[in-house]
């Protein structure tokens, strides 16, 4: 039987690994996947606790988090190709110019 | 059933229909630049209208409206005034939109949708109570102003800019959600009505709910820290400031500060109201932010060469005041942060307005403090607004900025942060020096070199400069016109 706990174990693994990706990958669509994992691992809390709480409103704001991402995506890939464009790299230690 | 009461979404549909239509005829009329842009400036105007028209309505400390039981938009003098806040600053900012990207050779039309779309984002994000709300109101704002920082694409900084806060504010918002995940854990509500209530059993209790709790509570403060641009969570700001184009820096300089704290004003207090031990944790929180912020972003502005690029510390730094201005009970600190943002709006979009005049011919920034140089022998007028602007920056009287700087200090050291308010008094004096050291380059040093491609005035950007000269002054020369008011609607947000 999948208790809660055990889906909050997975929850909070992607939260890690989102966060540690986010701080020791440089690729910017990798730093961005992480982002997205952390996004989703939210995502996860929010259906969990709905079913076990139990409450709908959890599932609602899932379908909420879900669109908004789908909207950052497309903005978000968007700005990545507009830099390799602009310096043809997508590592962003290469594609930082501007420093304190 | 109660009826649906069309005006309590009006300052969010107006712009976000605007910005919806232009949207669509954008790509016919691509070369019809001036037509589009006089709508966008007619939606923005509509979109101050009517918050004010319902304030004016209302009365200061009117009942506030909304679906009965717990709804999830609010209209209240807070949300209203907030709006309208953010509908001038959209205004000012669009009227120096078109003389810069002309400059910049970035005919860009769409900028004109987005300013109104972010600010329909806001106008979401200071209207609700409930977390869903918060975030899809965070994000609507976010993602168009994401696009406007890299939208002149030809400067290598722009496209830099957008990169950095889109996957900062990606991040601060995926923190967002993980929080308020937790938050619905621990007391299974989204509406922070609910959550305080249920916030005091849950910490009375103890336990794994309430470090759920706190840790979602600290989740969402970082993501907001994050829009603010507290210091630790500022490292995106200046690069972002610098790099983005100048109206849309002033633009989001003003109006996503105005909505960060209009919704830690509802977030912090609404909630530690109801919970004194949850008070107790967030209050040292919020101090260390502040002095972080004041002090970390007074000193880098110092060493800065671009006036742009110091102008990004210097938010920094004001950010930490608001801060402070947070801390103090809300009746009292709820007016002097109010009070503080109003100020802010028109000295801070006057002083990039200068900024946005001074462009290379290939469209670059030209913000190096020498092409300041001399500026009062060139440009004397234009030397007399940057002059007002930076006085105002350092809290010199008479301008808005010392009110709004005094009033602050002086609830801080009454309600018991005497040290605080020693570190605000201290980090004042320093940032004084750099805004100081940019009027003496302008009045006392000799013109060198070339005026970045004849900086002049055209009508529109003067027009900001003017207003937003003639308003700082005033505020500071007459801050009761403005506090009076304020004043009625921090107390009436203590009410029920």
């Amino acid at each position: 039987m999948l208790e809660l706990h055990h889906v909050l174990m997975v929850s909070v693994a992607m939260l890690g690994i989102g966060t540690i990706g986010m701080l020791v990958r440089r690729n910017a669509i990798v730093m961005f996947m992480s982002v997205e994992l952390v996004l989703n691992a939210g995502n996860l809390n929010f259906i969990a606790f709905s079913r076990f709480l139990p409450d709908p409103v959890g599932q609602v704001f899932s379908v909420f988090v879900i669109v908004i991402a789908a909207a950052e995506v497309a903005v978000g890939l968007a700005i990545v190709l507009a830099l390799y464009r602009n310096r043809d790299t997508v590592m962003v230690d290469e594609a930082a110019r501007m420093k304190w | 059933m109660p009826e649906f009461e069309i005006q309590v979404v009006l300052p969010t549909l107006v712009p976000a229909a605007y910005g919806l239509l232009l949207l669509l005829f954008t790509p016919a009329l691509r070369d019809d630049r001036r037509w589009l842009w006089a709508v966008s400036l007619g939606g923005m105007a509509l979109a101050a209208f009517f918050p004010a028209w319902l304030l004016f309505r209302a009365g200061a400390t009117g009942e506030t409206a909304g679906l009965p039981g717990r709804p999830m938009v609010v209209m209240d003098p807070l949300s209203l005034w907030l709006d309208l806040l953010f509908a001038i600053a959209g205004f000012l900012a669009l009227l120096l939109v078109p003389a810069y990207l002309d400059r910049a050779r970035a005919h860009r039309p769409e900028i004109y949708p987005l300013m109104l779309l972010a600010v329909a984002g806001m106008t979401i994000l200071v209207a609700t109570t409930n977390l869903v709300m918060i975030f899809l109101g965070l994000e609507v704002l976010s993602i168009p102003l994401y696009v406007m920082s890299g939208l002149t694409r030809e400067r290598e900084a722009s496209i830099e800019a957008a990169f950095k806060y889109f996957l900062l504010g990606a991040v601060a918002a995926a923190f967002l959600v993980y929080g308020i995940a937790l938050v619905y854990a621990a007391t299974g509500h989204l509406d922070l009505g609910d959550v305080a209530t249920a916030a005091g059993a849950v910490l009375e209790t103890g336990g794994a709910r309430a470090g759920l709790l706190a840790a979602g509570l600290a989740m969402i403060l970082v993501a907001f820290a994050f829009k603010v641009g507290a210091v630790p969570f500022h490292f995106w700001a200046p690069d972002v400031y610098q790099g983005a184009p100048t109206p849309v820096t002033a633009f989001m300089a003003v109006g996503t500060k105005a909505a960060a704290f209009g919704v830690l004003l509802r977030l912090l207090p609404g909630t530690a109201g109801a919970a004194e031990a949850l008070a107790r944790r967030w209050l040292p929180v919020v101090a260390a932010l502040a002095v972080a912020t004041m002090v970390g972003g007074n000193l880098v502005a110092l060493v800065q060469v671009r006036v742009k690029r110091m102008l990004a510390w210097s938010s920094i730094a004001h950010a930490g005041y608001l801060l402070l201005a947070l801390l103090a009970p809300l009746a009292i600190g709820a007016r002097n942060l109010l009070f503080y943002l109003v100020v802010y709006t028109f000295m801070t979009i006057g002083a990039f307005a200068v900024v946005s005049l001074f462009q290379e011919e290939e469209g670059d920034d030209a913000d190096q403090l020498d092409r300041f140089a001399g500026l009062w022998k060139r440009r004397p007028l234009l030397a007399i607004a940057m002059g007002i602007f930076m006085l105002s920056l350092a809290g010199i009287p008479p301008m808005g900025g010392f009110t709004g700087k005094y009033v602050i200090f002086v609830t801080a050291l009454r309600t018991g942060h005497p040290v605080l308010a020693a570190v605000m008094g201290l980090a004042a004096v320093v940032g004084a020096a750099y805004y100081l050291r940019v009027i003496t380059t302008m009045f006392l040093r000799e013109p060198s070199g070339e005026l970045p491609a004849g900086v002049s005035v055209s009508l529109a950007p003067g027009l900001v400069l003017a207003v937003s000269a003639v308003l700082t002054i005033v505020l500071g020369l007459a801050p009761g016109l403005v506090l009076g008011p304020l004043g009625e609607i921090a107390s009436g947000m203590i009410g029920p």
